[in-house]
Formats: C-alpha cells, structure tokens, sequence
C-alpha cells in the first residue's frame, strides 16, 4: 500500500495526470470507430509484458520496448481510422505488477496517464498523416521520428513533474537531465514499431511472430549482458575487498581512485566504453598487492631492501594481470607508477593512465596516511598543479579540478568518508595505499 | 572489445559503403537491369559474412545466413549461389585471419556448400507445392533457412567434435532463422502481398541487428569476465603461494570429472570459476614464518569462500569452495547434493593435482594414493570419475591397441573394486 504520506501536491498532480489521459483518450474516441479487437488486444498485452521486463541500464534509467508497440499501433489504427486504440493502449502503461502489489496506486495512476498523453500525442499526429504513405517506407520512417519526439516530450515532461514533486528537486533541472538522456533509445523503437504495423496491415496477425521472436531473443540476450556485466563488476569488487582486507588502512581507496578517474574522463569526453575501461583499470591499479604479505604491507617498521623489492613487484604483477583482460589491456600501463609519470608521455600513449596517477596520488594525499594526516584539498590540488607538466599530465589535473568545482565535491582534512576508519592508528611504517609518496619513497628512507 | 573487434567492424563499414556506391553505378548503367540487385545482394553477403552473432563459448554464425534467404527469393539457385560465391570471395579478401590464404578459402567453401543447401531446399520446395501462396512460401523460407544452418552446424561439428549445444540454447539461430524469413518477405512479400524489394529486406533487417548488438556485447562482457577470472586465478602463483599453473590444471580437470558426473551445464560453469579461484584465499593469510606453524588449506578454503560470498554472483562458487574443505559427508550446513558434489570433485581435482605436482608421470602414484586413502578423505565415486577421465585421455597416447586393452580392463578392475 501507498502508507508514506505523499509530498505536498503530488496526489493531485499524479490524479490530474491520469484525468487527463483518460480524457485525451476520450477525445480521440469522440465520433470515430473503434479499434479492431485482435490487434488491439495483442498489442495491449505485448505492451503490458514489455513494460514489466523493463531493463535497467548501466548509464542510468531502463530500456522498455513498449514504445515499439505504440508505434506499431499508431500505423495499423491510422489506418482503421481509430486513434483511440493507440491511446488506449498507452493507458495500459499504468500496469506494471510490481507497483499494483505494493499498492502504489500513485504511480500506477501516474504512469498510466504518463503513457496515456504521450500516446495521445503519437494518435493525434498519426492523423494528420496521409494514409496514402502508410505503405512507403522511406515516409513511414520519417514520420515515425516526428512521433518519436513528441511521445518522448509529452512522456518526459509528465514524469519529470512526478519525480520533482516527489523528491523535493526543482523541475527544470530534473527536466533538462532527462531530456539529455535517454531520447536515443526511442528512435530505433520508433522504426522497429512503424515496420511492425506495417507487416501486421501487408500480412496479418500469422507472420507477426518472426518480428516479435528476434526482438524479444535480443531483449533476452542484452538482459544477460547486463547480469553478466554486473557478475563482472561484482567479482572486481571481491577482489579490491580481499585487498582492503589485507589493508585495511587503505579502506575505499580503489573505489575513490576509480570515481576521480571516472570524473576526469567524462570531463575530457570518453565515450561509454572508454569510461567503463578506465573505471575498471582504476578499480584494479593496485590488484598486484594481493601478491604482497601481509606482514610487509603493514610492517611497523623500516622495510629491508629485499622487502622493498618484494612489495615493488606489486606493480608489474598489476600490470600483467590487466594485460591479460584484452578489453584491459589497452590501459594496463595505468598500473604502473614509472609508465604513468608525464615525463613519459609520447603520442601513442593513452591519456587513462596519466589519469588513474592524478587520481591515485589526489586520493593518496586526501587521506591519512602512515607518515601524515590527510592534506587539505587545497595543499591537494595546489600539489598536483606544482608537478603538472614533469609527474602528472596537465590535462588530466585540469580535468579532475573542474570536475570537483563542477560538483561542488571537497575531500581531504576534515572531509574524510569514514572518520571512523582515519580513527584507526596508523601503522608506524610500511607502504600503504599506492599514491604520491608511497609508490616511490625517499631511498633516504629505505634502510639496507 | 578488442582491436581486432574494431578493425573487423570497420572493414564490414567499408563493405557496406563500396556496396552502396556499386550499387548507384549500377542502377544509373542499367536502371532497367538485375544489375543493382545482384551487386546489393553480393555487398550484403560480403558484409554479413564480416558481422557475426556470436553465442558465448559457441562458433559464430555469420548475418550473410540471413541474406541467404532474400538471395533465394530474388535469383534461381545458379545466380544466388554465384552471387553468394562472389560475396564469399569478397569478405575473404578483407577478413582477419591470422590462418592465412588457405583457412579463408575453407571458409568460403564451407560457406558456399551452406548456400546451395539452403537456396536448393528453397527452391525444391516452392517448385514442388506448384504454388507460391502464403504457408507455402513460409514453409519453403524456414526449410532453406534451417536446412542450411544444419550443414553448417555439421561442417562445424567435423571441424571442432564439440558436442553441438542442446535445442534450448539455440537463441541465436531462433533469432536468424525468423529474422531472415522477415527479411525475405520484406523483399518479396507473401501471397502476393507485402513485397518492397530490397528496401524492405533492409528494413526487416533490423530485429535481427538487434540481435546481433545484443549478442556483440553478451560475447565481449563473457570474455572479459572469463579473461578476469583467468587472470586472478593467477595470482597466488604469482606470489608464489601455489605451484604455476594450478589452478588452471585443476579447471580442467573438475570440469572434465563434472562432466563425468553429470552435473548440469550451469553447476558445471559454476565448479570451473570455483577450481580457478579455490586458493584465491591464500592471498589474505599471514604467512607461516607469522604464524609460526604452516598454512592450513581448510583455512585457505574458509577465507576463499568468505570472500567470494561477498558477491551475490560468487555464491555458488563459494559454497563449492567451502564445501571442497570437508571430506565426503562431513560438510557443514545448508548445500544443495550437487554443489556438494561439486565440492568434492574440487577436492579431489585439487589434491590430485597437488600430488602429481603437474606431472603426467607422477599422476598413476597420485592415483594410487587417492584410492588407498581413507572413504572419509575423498568421495569414491568422484575419485573413480577422476580415473576414468585420466584413462580416457592417457589411452590414445598409448602406441598399440594392446596397451588400451590393458588400460580398459584396469578400469574395469577400478570399477569393480
């Protein structure tokens, strides 16, 4: 059930939303025939079905197909002459199981009107289209990317309205993130739904199944991508936790070094893949540590030279681990503290590396460490600009200082995550987490 | 995805683009001529021999299958099979192959012979029913379609002797047989009905591009995943904590003795991950000069087991390494009989592995110690299943028939004792 009391306003915004659904949908009823039954009901229960295997996608938000069969309605209606199919159908986007057994009556009313008004837009469009070119491809491709907009317009701004109302935020920039993101999506589904209306009016309900089974294998097949993809990440994770365990000085450093290097790359422009490589390498920069004793990583004392030697090897093992991963490989260099100092730039070179070094000795000198409490991030970054251009590249500096100001982030002396583990004393010597001053130590330090 | 993915990928672009350019030569030449529809077909085959779905741990099929099929119903079977050919030629030409000249032309081969099944079967059975109306023109595209993925999966199978996969994982080739027929009818239509030439082959093209996306990204994610299993595994030999390569040895060998056992294909999958990560813990142990007594591999197993429980993945894998700890019938808690089992097929695989010391010439004394160990120590029927995959792969190395024969009846004796 709906128990927690509903922010100011969303009842009646969340009832308006459906009100206005249902009466969009009775407008397009209003003096025009119905929707044939068969098609009608096939394509209310593929869109309910599609609605409830939504996928949530790595970037954020869900992938659902439903918006295919919108489209798909909006050709074979357009031809009977009967929109109200279309916005009928878009009110069955109200029926997602999860919310009607959890009683969330509010967001079933909402989605529904959602989808409601946002297939209304499509129906009412489909209209004012010629039904002279429901039969010419070039045409019906063109025409599905106008309906493509204004289904993804209508639909997002009803949602965005919700989601402000619900969590306090203002609409516009709830808005303008959602318009950023997503509308990609809606175009392949637009084509695909234009071109399953017009097999369904060729040929009729019996070849419908060799549209619908090669989309749904697809669906199926990227939902094991996506459980394998977070089997991946999973696995990682053990890994980097088995580290901290040997280490747990070093708690949350790889997935601090990790988040910095994923802040510095969207500041320079990767791409998705590129961003999930380097997030990843920074994730597994100091994996060769596993390789190391125990005893030496947190030894209370002044390491030998055989010791150092032994806790060097650290970082060779890193990189031949993430060489070994073809999609790691690329970037295994990130793991390697001589490799990743400017000095060493050439233009073959990729920029991930000189990145996970900025975040590695940016997550070294914000936390406390064995020989020093945690720098300021001022001290930080005024550090970082001083060897910009000799240890640390430039743009990589550049990009992790704009990204911090972007967000607003301060890390460092009076900032730590978890003040309960800079509570814990620090060993009184020993390597700790890799970074500024501990990769590579003052040899004056190093007893023989 | 690898370099190789992305040259490929682009040699395919390039493909698509000089069909695209041939394709307008040859509609300004002749406008009123076969030519553009021959030179179109010919790019597609080329270009969906470049662009494969690959089902993980399975042999790839080509997207050229599905053009087969708009080839059959645009030319007779001598012109689609030298239009086939052509595209063959072509995709040869611009294919990575590290094999050279002579793997690519097997390949066109291979691929040519599937062409003349399915534009045979195709046209057998249209020319057979005498008429071309809607179920007769369905039954003749799925027939050519499945016809000509059955050879291919023959070809495949006389290649490799790989066990062909069960019906139920045949997704990718549900998805290329009812893509391709969509496309075949988008180009010529049913009954008389629906035909839009190539544009719409093109268009009912894009279920199965969806496919194929999906596939493309399920096959990357599966090889990063096993590569990083691989390369973890690796580490406590790195850090010299186990003998090189035994983890790896001990994979192999418990996935040949589950199968053995018949453990499910998942279970299966699950045991592989485990064997390759059953020391894993030893990373998070002192060492013994610390502890000042050796390392107990309950320990490592307990640790090992503790970690991999941290991911909800990782479970079964850490249930079989925690069960892997125990003798037979001693395991602690809640596990399924055949995570158990697995457990023990680790256990066995493990310690084999670990007395032979990675060697084929220590493995009979290994052997010998696991069956005379106590039926507390190891689980009989797995040390059995141990057995008779050793003898089933030292037999073919044996010079002579008599040496089987003795190798077959000491089995038998195994079994009987």
């Amino acid at each position: 059930m709906d128990t927690q009391p509903a922010p100011r306003g969303l009842t009646r915004y969340v009832v308006m939303a459906g009100a206005a659904g249902v009466l969009a949908t009775a407008a397009l009823a209003w003096g025009r025939p119905g929707p044939s039954w068969v098609p009608f009901a096939f394509l209310a229960a593929l869109f309910v079905y599609a609605e409830n295997v939504a996928l949530d996608l790595p970037s954020g938000g869900s992938m659902s197909s439903s918006f295919m069969l919108v489209m798909a309605a909006a050709v074979i209606f357009r031809a009977e002459a009967a929109p109200v199919g279309v916005a009928a159908i878009g009110l069955c986007g109200g029926l997602y199981l999860p919310h009607l057994r959890r009683g969330e009556w509010r967001k079933v009313i909402g989605n529904a009107g959602a989808f409601g008004l946002a297939s209304a837009a499509v129906a009412a469009l489909s209209l004012a289209y010629p039904e002279s070119l429901l039969r010419n491809p070039a045409a019906l491709i063109a025409g599905s990317a106008v309906m493509a907009v204004a289904f993804f317009a209508v639909n997002t701004v009803v949602v965005a309205g919700y989601y402000a109302l619900a969590t306090g935020e203002a609409v516009r920039p709830v808005l303008g993130a959602m318009l950023r993101h997503g509308h990609l999506q809606v175009y392949p589904f637009a084509v695909l739904g234009v071109m399953l209306g017009r097999l369904y009016l060729d040929l009729g309900v019996s070849v419908l199944p060799l549209f619908v089974v090669p989309v749904l294998v697809a669906r199926q097949t990227f939902a094991s991508y996506l459980a394998l993809r977070r089997a991946h990440e999973d696995t990682v994770r053990v890994l980097v936790g088995a580290l901290e365990a040997k280490d747990h000085y070093t708690a949350g450093h790889a997935e601090r070094v990790a988040r910095f290097a994923d802040y510095m790359g969207r500041e320079l422009g990767f791409g998705f893949t590129r961003l999930e490589r380097l997030r990843l390498a920074a994730l597994m920069h100091d994996v060769g540590k596993l390789i190391v004793p125990n005893h030496l990583l947190n030894k209370p004392g002044k390491l030998t030279a055989e010791e150092y030697a032994r806790v060097r090897r650290h970082e060779p093992v890193s990189v031949e681990i993430l060489t070994a991963i073809d999609f790691l490989a690329p970037v295994a260099p990130s793991a390697s503290g001589e490799f990743s100092r400017f000095e060493n730039v050439d233009e073959e070179r990729p920029v991930e590396p000189f990145i996970v070094a900025v975040a590695d000795a940016f997550d070294a000198m914000t936390s406390t460490r064995s020989y020093r409490k945690a720098l300021s991030q001022t001290v930080a970054v005024s550090e970082l600009r001083d060897k910009a251009g000799s240890q640390f590249h430039p743009a990589c500096v550049d990009a992790l200082v704009a990204a911090l100001d972007r967000r607003g982030e301060v890390y460092g002396a009076g900032h730590e995550e978890d003040p309960e583990h800079f509570d814990q004393p620090p060993p009184a010597a020993g390597l700790g987490s890799a970074g500024l001053g501990d990769l590579v130590p003052d040899p004056r330090d190093r007893s023989t | 995805m690898t370099g190789a993915d992305d040259r490929l990928r682009a040699r395919a672009a390039l493909v698509a683009v000089l069909t695209a350019a041939a394709g307008v030569v040859a509609h300004v030449v002749a406008p009123d001529g076969d030519a553009f529809t021959l030179v179109v077909l010919t790019g597609a085959v080329a270009f969906g021999e470049l662009v494969e779905l690959r089902p993980p741990r399975r042999t790839a099929i080509p997207l050229a299958f599905a053009v087969l099929l708009v080839v059959a119903r645009a030319l007779p079977v001598g012109g689609g099979l030298a239009a086939f050919a052509a595209g063959e030629v072509i995709a040869a030409g611009v294919r990575l192959s590290p094999q050279g000249w002579r793997a690519r032309a097997g390949v066109a081969a291979a691929r040519t012979l599937v062409a003349l099944v399915t534009l045979a079967t195709f046209h057998y059975v249209i020319d057979g029913w005498g008429n071309r109306s809607r179920w007769v023109v369905l039954v003749a595209l799925a027939a050519g379609s499945i016809g000509g993925l059955a050879v291919h999966e023959a070809l495949v199978y006389l290649e490799t002797r790989r066990r062909p996969a069960p019906l139920v994982e045949r997704s990718a080739e549900l998805a290329l047989v009812t893509s391709a027929m969509l496309m075949a009818i988008g180009y010529g239509g049913v009954g008389g009905d629906g035909a839009m030439g190539l544009g719409g082959a093109a268009m009912f093209s894009m279920p199965l591009l969806a496919a194929w996306y999906s596939f493309m990204h399920l096959h990357s994610t599966r090889r990063t995943y096993d590569q990083t299993i691989r390369a973890l595994s690796s580490v406590p030999e790195l850090g010299g904590l186990v003998r090189e390569g035994h983890a790896a040895r001990v994979a192999e060998l418990a996935v040949a003795m589950g199968r053995e056992l018949r453990l499910d294909r998942a279970e299966v999958d699950h045991l592989e991950t485990a064997a390759l990560l059953h020391h894993i813990g030893h990373v998070c142990l002192d060492d013994p000069e610390v502890l000042g007594r050796p390392v107990e591999m309950s320990e490592v197993a307990a640790t090992g087991a503790a970690m991999l429980a941290g991911s909800d993945h990782l479970r079964p894998m850490s249930e079989i390494v925690a069960t892997s700890a125990f003798g037979p019938g001693t395991a602690p808690g809640d596990v399924a009989p055949e995570r158990v089992l697995a457990g023990q097929i680790l256990r066995v695989a493990s310690a084999y592995d670990e007395l032979a010391g990675g060697s084929a010439d220590d493995g009979l004394a290994a052997r010998e110690t696991l069956f005379s160990s106590p039926a507390y120590s190891y689980d009989v029927r797995v040390v059995t299943a141990l057995d008779r995959v050793l003898a089933r792969r030292e037999a073919p190395r044996r010079s002579d028939r008599a040496a089987t024969a003795v190798a077959e009846r000491e089995l038998e004796d195994r079994d009987a004792r």
